[in-house]
């Protein structure tokens, strides 16, 4: 009997654990594409997902694609190599792209998203297009017009990435010359958008307008702080921008930036988890994939947000942890879906971190 | 004989064997290299190099490539260059897609225009070297300024989106193997069973000579830049269809791939008689199977441009004609 019944049990035992492998998460290899991984940016799309690739059983596959033909060629010899089970793509998503991975899942993410409403329509129409989940550039430049100008600024320049290069900053520039519209006290002096060659631009305007308080550029790096500095505008120009450089510190500290956008790597975690749903259980989480999902950046406009910033979106734990992630995945939180990540998107916020990140910040 | 003249005999003796023995290698080392690059990716791919979808893109990613190679072998013949083909290539991209997404005109004609566009942008290159005398290098770089411009201005606001739907066929594999092996083949002929040919690599020879023998050196240099434009308005046709995009990068980096593509399937530098056409296709080849092999092997795209540069110098390096002005020439 007591044989029976130790049978049984291994039977039972041998069972549970079957189903508990059963139950185990799949393991995926995840592509992320990006134009310049040694970025500050590229450096915190590459982080967050890796801190949360342990938790979700994944691996992340970095491929940094060129531009055109070498970008089509790179994803394809990709697809034919065979490394990757899903990808997400900050690097442009276009039908030329979904051809190239023939097959494998793609979700677009930030600039990556396709601007132009036919090639739009077209790469929607592939079924291996889930969508995807942009920044709100618009509200980005606008709300760095308004910072500028409540901090006293009349007159302004932009410095822009060449237009139709990315509809990210197109739409950045949009915002502000829109507030412009509005607020006909606040005057643009000049614009150049030579392919983000901010530093000759900087140097330019501070030599033709020596009236300009305020300067806006499309992106930033640290190139753009040198140029002011060496041109003697720290002090009488305030700033307005998109990205966190390693000096943008210093710059909130010495009164020269009045804006800065930033923050935006929660995106990818989060297209992340659209991406994993599909591979999971087959759960598309967006049904309508010539809309894509819309979240706010990380406002700064001062050294105490600053320091907020690198406490709780560029510290030790990025934005969303693993089991966040996780809640947004239908595989293991059966409640979850559009309207239940929608709603984590519009939380985005300095607070919102704080407050969910709170016994592991300290 | 003197001492002195049969002491020189040896010498030259020596030097005409070492010269006859680099022949020899250089006429192999392309092979040599296209098989040995072919078989260490198919084995550190794992066999993924020529698995059915990556044959494809094999095809794919060498068509641009080999075709520019072909125009590119009779401007190399006679010692010529053009660094203006990349911008050229994007302008052309630039006014077909114009004409056939924002006025609908039909493929042909956008095709032609295409084509129009790339060959007087070669014409102009040409020009710039035989009328005004200027390096043709120099004249290159310029007609590379201006097309680039008009590229960057024309794409400012919006790049140009074509449609891969209304022209899959622009797309079909069968299409671009059939196209390239006709190309393939009337390039060959020009080039080895031609005057066109012969004249080209007598000019890169000695340009003062060929013209003393009678060659009409400016009108077999301006008809080889037409061949070229001819064949940079097929291949940006094709690589506006599989890009489905016109912005102010495309055709960026052709002019480099063309060069490395050429020396690198053993065109000698100055051109000459020792240039032949399948260095060409050999180069374009190996080039392709270098990019995909190195993508598929998993290193990244940055290190895949820094690998083509320094195989570059080392190509040019080891194949320049170092004995010009010594004994054998």
């Amino acid at each position: 009997m007591k044989k029976i019944l130790a049978l049984l049990l291994v039977l039972c035992m041998s069972l549970t654990a079957c189903g508990a492998f059963a139950e185990a998460s799949p393991r995926y290899r995840i592509g992320f594409v990006y134009g310049d991984l040694t970025t500050k940016l590229g450096e915190q799309f590459v982080n967050g997902l890796n801190f949360v690739a342990e938790d979700l059983n994944i691996e992340i596959v970095t491929i940094e694609a060129g531009f055109g033909e070498q970008g089509t060629a790179t994803l394809e010899s990709v697809a034919a190599a065979g490394t990757v089970d899903g990808i997400i793509s900050a690097a442009g998503a276009s039908p030329a792209f979904l051809k190239a991975v023939n097959g494998i899942p793609f979700v677009a993410c930030g600039s990556a998203f396709p601007s132009d409403p036919e090639e739009l329509k077209e790469t929607a129409s592939n079924k291996n297009f889930l969508g995807g989940v942009v920044d709100s550039d618009y509200n980005a430049g606008y709300s760095a017009a308004k910072s500028l100008y409540e901090a006293g600024c009349r007159n302004l320049c932009i410095a822009g990435l060449t237009q139709g290069l990315s509809a990210a900053h197109d739409a950045r520039i949009k915002g502000v010359n829109d507030f412009l519209a509005e607020h006909p006290d606040y005057k643009l002096l000049a614009d150049d958008y030579s392919r983000a060659q901010y530093a000759p631009a900087i140097s330019a305007f501070a030599a033709a307008f020596p009236e300009m308080d305020s300067l806006f550029t499309s992106s930033c790096n640290d190139a753009v702080f040198t140029t002011m500095m060496t041109e003697g505008l720290i002090g009488t120009v305030k700033m307005g921008s998109v990205d966190i450089t390693e000096t943008t510190g210093e710059y909130f500290d010495n009164g020269t930036l009045a804006y800065v956008a930033g923050g935006q790597y929660g995106s990818v975690m989060v297209a992340l988890a659209l991406l994993y749903n599909h591979l999971a259980d087959g759960t598309d989480i967006i049904s309508n994939t010539m809309e894509p999902m819309t979240r706010d950046y990380i406002v700064i406009n001062n050294a105490e947000q600053f320091a907020d910033y690198l406490y709780c979106v560029d510290g030790k734990v990025p934005v969303y942890t693993g089991e966040e992630i996780k809640n947004m995945i239908h595989f293991f939180n059966g409640e979850a879906n559009y309207d239940t990540i929608q709603a984590i998107n519009d939380q985005y916020s300095i607070e919102d971190i704080k407050t969910r990140h709170a016994d592991m910040l300290g | 004989m003197s001492e002195q003249t049969m002491q020189h005999d040896v010498i030259q003796r020596r030097l005409d064997e070492k010269a006859r023995r680099k022949d020899i290698v250089n006429q192999f080392i392309p092979y040599i290299g296209l098989v040995g690059i072919f078989v260490f990716f198919l084995i550190v791919t794992k066999g993924n190099l020529i698995n059915e979808m990556n044959r494809a893109n094999l095809v794919n990613q060498s068509f641009t490539l080999m075709m520019v190679a072909i125009g590119g072998s009779f401007v190399f013949a006679h010692g010529g260059s053009d660094m203006s083909i990349a911008a050229t290539c994007g302008c052309g991209q630039l006014v077909a897609a114009m004409l056939l997404m924002r006025l609908g005109l039909p493929l042909w004609v956008c095709i032609l225009a295409c084509m129009a566009v790339t060959v007087m942008g070669s014409c102009m290159t040409a020009s710039i070297g035989l009328v005004l005398g200027v390096p043709v290098f120099v004249g290159s770089m310029c007609i590379r300024s201006i097309f680039s411009g008009v590229l960057t201005s024309a794409t400012t606001g919006a790049k140009i989106f074509v449609s891969q739907t209304s022209y899959g066929y622009m797309n079909d594999m069968m299409l671009k193997l059939y196209i390239l092996l006709a190309m393939v083949m009337a390039g060959y002929y020009l080039f080895e069973y031609t005057p066109l040919g012969k004249m080209n690599r007598a000019i890169g020879g000695n340009e003062l000579t060929a013209t003393q023998a009678g060659i009409d050196a400016k009108r077999v240099k301006l008809i080889s830049y037409i061949l070229l434009g001819v064949c940079v308005g097929i291949a940006a046709t094709f690589q506006m269809f599989r890009n489905g995009e016109v912005t102010a990068q495309s055709g960026t980096g052709l002019e480099f791939n063309m060069m490395l593509a050429v020396i690198l399937g053993g065109m000698p530098m100055r051109g000459g008689e020792k240039c032949r056409f399948l260095s060409a296709i050999i180069g374009a080849l190996t080039v392709t199977i270098l990019e995909n092999g190195l993508t598929l092997w998993g290193l990244d795209v940055n290190l895949v441009n820094g690998v083509k540069g320094i195989l570059f110098v080392v190509i040019v390096g080891l194949s320049y004609d170092k004995s010009l002005g010594k004994l054998v020439s």
